[in-house]
């Protein structure tokens, strides 16, 4: 019956969902290639609550009401965070648009932005959880030096070999919408029907970033804008805890309006 | 007899659709794009006007309809950069225009996404309209320049449809931010209505003003319920009086 309290719960719970995005962007504030959500409202409903005829028959309606707030989508944003020079081999930042991809376990793909990469048991390039890249890099295992070009071409000199040799390329994957891609967590992103397939290229093609070797791409959450957006969420929630708190004092005049 | 208990109760309807207004303002504070609904109160002769109730003898108070009405107030609320480039804002009076399947409509809310196919979408998935077919981007990073001219990995796609609107209060809400034509008539785009791209508008709803409401509302409603505990009293009173004698 009481609408107002229902609508306080809507934005209750479209608040917490902000509060808790937002939480979840400022402890990723320090995690390499981490890439901040962000979560749009919407207003719900409209509810055509009265009618009445006009003269010349036809209805008119009086009042429309919403019913609330809603989510209405929580997607990555991914600008780019700036980076730092690490001068580890393996780490590697893309350096525009571009992802690299990675086999899962299961077979199945996902797509990274990069970041610290290791050699695995098997000695495949790979990421940090030990996922292979798709470009499928073979290092052997008495390699001393690895050197990574902005294009992607792996180099590789051994003890046994002074002059470099090409181990292959890591190719690059972009999206029409990135925002839609579904994250996995480690960083690692699968495609969703809201990302749209993923085009191959060349790093440093029309498009695609170039691959610097010896960087880290941080975090891209700005610390600043978290916390005036916190503090935003933390007075609209506190605000619709009123407009229940009102809410509730309404019916308790309701039910109080006969006096023993 | 009955009619200081009905107008008690309309009054408390009333501040029951008040309460209800103010508190969908407030719940919408961080809502992008979102327009304000205002309380207006209907007269009575307003009613008597379109006829509804023509014919009947008494002044007719329609108990069970609040008469208070939301009208948008459509003042633009603060434009703040987001840095996004698919974050676009309208100054002006002009609104996008996005393609649904119930035909077009409206909306000031400016955080549009690009879809599967390249499109820039609203978040409920209606495509923004351009003067000239569909806008297909390649990247998620298109230059947009004041006039709404697309521009995507160095061609030009299209320009962005902006409309406007004299009696702009017609205009029907939809959920979502988006609005129907309704009884607004469409107008030439004068030279204000230019498109910012990276910046957002934020809802125009000023949550102190929605306090003060909440809170004069409640207290409205209070006031009919001693009313109605007054005349409750006086009621007894009378049925006391009456059987003593």
């Amino acid at each position: 019956m009481l609408n107002s309290l229902y609508i306080g719960a809507t934005g209750l719970h479209a608040q917490q969902m902000y509060v808790d995005t937002i939480a979840n962007n400022l402890a990723n504030v320090n995690t390499p290639g981490y890439k901040k959500s962000r979560v749009d409202f919407q207003d719900l409903m409209y509810r055509e609550l009265s009618k009445i005829n006009s003269p010349d028959g036809t209805q008119q309606t009086l009042q429309r009401l919403g019913s609330g707030v809603g989510v209405a989508n929580a997607e990555k944003v991914f600008a780019a965070g700036d980076v730092k020079k690490t001068d580890a081999p393996l780490d590697l930042a893309i350096q525009g648009d571009g992802f690299f991809e990675v086999v899962l376990p299961d077979g199945s793909q996902a797509f990274s932005r990069g970041g610290s990469l290791k050699i695995n048991s098997d000695g495949m390039l790979s990421t940090t959880e030990g996922y292979r890249l798709r470009a499928s890099i073979h290092v052997p295992s008495d390699a001393k030096q690895m050197s990574v070009s902005a294009d992607g071409h792996v180099l590789v000199t051994t003890a046994a070999n002074k002059a470099a040799s090409d181990l292959g390329q890591i190719e690059l994957a972009k999206f029409a919408n990135p925002g839609g891609l579904k994250p996995l967590g480690d960083n690692l992103y699968r495609v969703s029907d809201g990302s749209g397939d993923a085009v191959y290229g060349k790093a440093g093609d029309d498009g695609f970033g170039g691959i610097a070797q010896g960087f880290l791409e941080l975090s891209n959450v700005n610390f600043n804008d978290e916390m005036v957006n916190l503090t935003v969420a933390q007075r609209a929630y506190e605000v619709n805890t009123r407009l229940i708190q009102i809410s509730d004092e309404l019916m308790s005049l309701s039910n109080n309006m006969r006096r023993n | 007899m009955q009619d200081a208990l009905s107008v008690a109760v309309h009054t408390m309807h009333n501040a029951l659709a008040r309460i209800e207004g103010a508190g969908l303002n407030l719940t919408n504070l961080t809502t992008a794009g979102y327009k304000r609904g205002v309380s207006v109160t209907r007269s009575f002769s307003d009613y008597l006007g379109v006829g509804a109730f023509s014919g009947t003898p008494r002044l007719p108070v329609p108990v069970m309809l609040p008469s208070v009405t939301q009208v948008p107030d459509l003042k633009s609320g603060g434009v703040m950069y987001t840095g996004n480039p698919l974050d676009l804002a309208v100054s002006g009076d002009g609104y996008f225009e996005v393609s649904t399947p119930n035909g077009p409509a409206y909306t000031r809310k400016g955080n549009f996404r690009v879809d599967a196919r390249g499109r820039l979408v609203t978040e409920q998935g209606y495509a923004l309209a351009s003067q000239s077919g569909e806008l297909a981007l390649t990247t998620a990073k298109p230059a947009i320049d004041q006039a709404g001219w697309v521009t995507d990995g160095g061609r030009q796609l299209g320009q962005i449809r902006v409309a406007q609107f004299s009696g702009a209060r017609g205009m029907v809400k939809l959920d979502g931010g988006l609005y129907g034509q309704g009884s607004a008539l469409m107008v030439p785009t004068d030279g204000e209505s230019v498109v910012r791209q990276g910046y957002l508008e934020h809802s125009n709803v000023d949550s102190a003003a929605e306090m003060v409401s909440l809170i004069e509302s409640m207290r409205h409603f209070e006031a009919a319920q001693r009313i109605v505990q007054g005349y409750d009293d006086l009621l007894g009173k009378a049925i006391q009086k009456l059987g003593e004698l």
